[in-house]
Parts: C-alpha cells; structure tokens; sequence
C-alpha cells in the first residue's frame, strides 16, 4: 500500500522477508527452543555418525530407532532425588523425556547400526545401504 | 583447517554462552555449564553437566571461598568423515561461585558419571547448625 508507493513494488515482500529472519534470528536465544539433544552429523560414503550430548541419561533410558532415512533418537533423564531437608538453591538442569527425529540423506542398514554412550556422549554410526550406494556405470564402447 | 572450521561455526549450545573472564592462554571456546546446587544440613552438593569431559580433564579449585569447575572437553573429531551438520561445539566448561558456608577443603569428593560431575561439599564443623536444647526452668 503506502510502502509500495514509497519504496516501489518489491519492497513489502523484502520488509516481510527482513522481518521473518529477524524472528528466525531470535527464536534461538534461550534454551527452550533450542532442541535437544544437541547434534553433530559426520559423512563419509560408506555411513554416517551422529553425536549427540546427553549427560546424565541412564543407557537404559535412551531408545535409537532407524526406519529406513529416518533416525529417531528418544529417551528420559530422571530428575535428581532429593532427600528430605535438602535445600534447592539452583537448578538449570533438564529432566524428563526427549525426542529428536531427522531424515538422513540416504537410507541405512538399520540391523548393523551401532550405538555407544559414553561421558554423556551417544555415538550412532549408521552404515550406508548398500542399495542407496552410487552405483558406477561402466561405459562400452562400439 | 580445523581452526578454520571453529571460527565459522558459531558455538552455541543450550543455555551457555561463552564467558569473558578469565581468557584462556589457547584459542578454545569457554562454555558455561549447567549446574544444580543443592544444600543439606552438613554438605554443599554441586551437580554440573560436563559431556564429553574425561575424569582427568576435570580441574576443581576451592580459593579463598571461591569454587572453580573447569573441564576440557574432548575434541570433536571423527577419524576419515566429514562434518556435515554442526548443533555443538567443543570447548571449555568453566564455572565459578562463591560459597557461603565455611568447607572442610580436606574431604572434598568429586565423581564423573554419564558426562555429570558431581561434587560433595562437607561444611566446616564450624558452619554445620548446632542444636541447642532449650533447657525448662
């Protein structure tokens, strides 16, 4: 309307595209949004590894589930146990379940996936299928 | 390379930003972990979330009334594979505060579980309350 005048024809769509990156740049600030468990995704051609932090889970409590492109890592920390008389002067800890889904960019053996935990740390190494694999094509000539 | 790669990659993580004081001598991110901080009647308990911290990389200094948590974390690297998606970064954990109660700096504990230290802080017999009975009469 007046900014069009103002400002020519584009000129709302690139405020409303400003304004877009603008709440996208916030929406990170403050551990609420950010998800959890925090990731690290490795390549190479034969599989992939994904790091995840996750300190204090019991080994138990976290369940790694692969269907086909799709990882899904799940699972709970249990809150601390307080005794009785204990005085609570900080906590900034989370507690309580957890879900993280991703689509991987190929298809993985879900029988041959592995799984460490380790100081806080799971390591997922997902092994390419060997179906998704390029697959070279040989030329002949004549 | 790798150096490189640690610049362009923001540090972020939940709820830690890195802290100004004290600089380290190398370039690594410095974090702030998370910690819960308990009291019972003759102990301080400081529980602090440390992953991919190894039990030797953990320093605890009591100064004066000052705690200080450092844990260096292990590099992110994994041998022959590229990174193609960063959600953290490795650094630093460092964290100070300044305690109230009077320590027994002798029978400090600490144990690293799961990438979670947790410290035990026995008060000074000085500082545990006393009970005093109240005699009738």
């Amino acid at each position: 309307m007046l900014l069009n005048d103002v400002f020519g024809g584009s000129s709302l769509s690139d405020f409303r595209r400003l304004q877009r990156e603008m709440n996208r740049l916030f929406e990170g600030v403050g551990q609420e949004s950010e998800e959890f468990p925090a990731l690290n995704i490795w390549s190479n051609n034969d599989e992939l590894v994904v790091t995840a932090e996750i300190p204090g889970a019991d080994p138990k409590d976290i369940n790694v589930n692969v269907n086909q492109d799709v990882l899904t890592i799940e699972g709970k920390r249990e809150p601390e146990e307080l005794a009785e008389g204990v005085v609570c002067h900080r906590m900034e800890r989370g507690s309580g379940r957890f879900l993280r889904s991703l689509r991987l960019p190929f298809d993985v053996e879900s029988e041959k996936v592995q799984a460490r935990y380790k100081m806080g740390i799971l390591t997922l190494t997902l092994p390419r299928a060997e179906m998704s694999k390029p697959r070279k094509i040989a030329i002949t000539a004549g | 390379m790798k150096e490189e790669k640690n610049k362009n990659m923001p540090a972020t993580r939940a709820g830690e930003q890195a802290v100004q004081n004290a600089e380290l001598t190398h370039d690594r991110p410095v974090f702030t972990p998370l910690v819960d901080i308990y009291e019972r009647e003759n102990a301080l308990l400081v529980i602090c979330e440390m992953p991919g911290v190894e039990e030797s990389k953990v320093d605890i200094a009591l100064e004066n009334d000052v705690l200080t948590i450092t844990g260096q974390q292990q590099e992110l690297d994994v041998p022959d594979h590229q990174l193609v998606y960063r959600g953290y970064a490795d650094g630093v954990f460092r964290r100070s505060f300044t305690l109230a109660a009077d320590i027994d700096r002798e029978s400090i504990k600490a144990r690293l579980t799961n990438g979670v230290l947790s410290i035990t802080l026995p008060k000074a017999q000085s500082a545990v309350p006393r009970k005093i009975a109240v005699e009738a009469g």
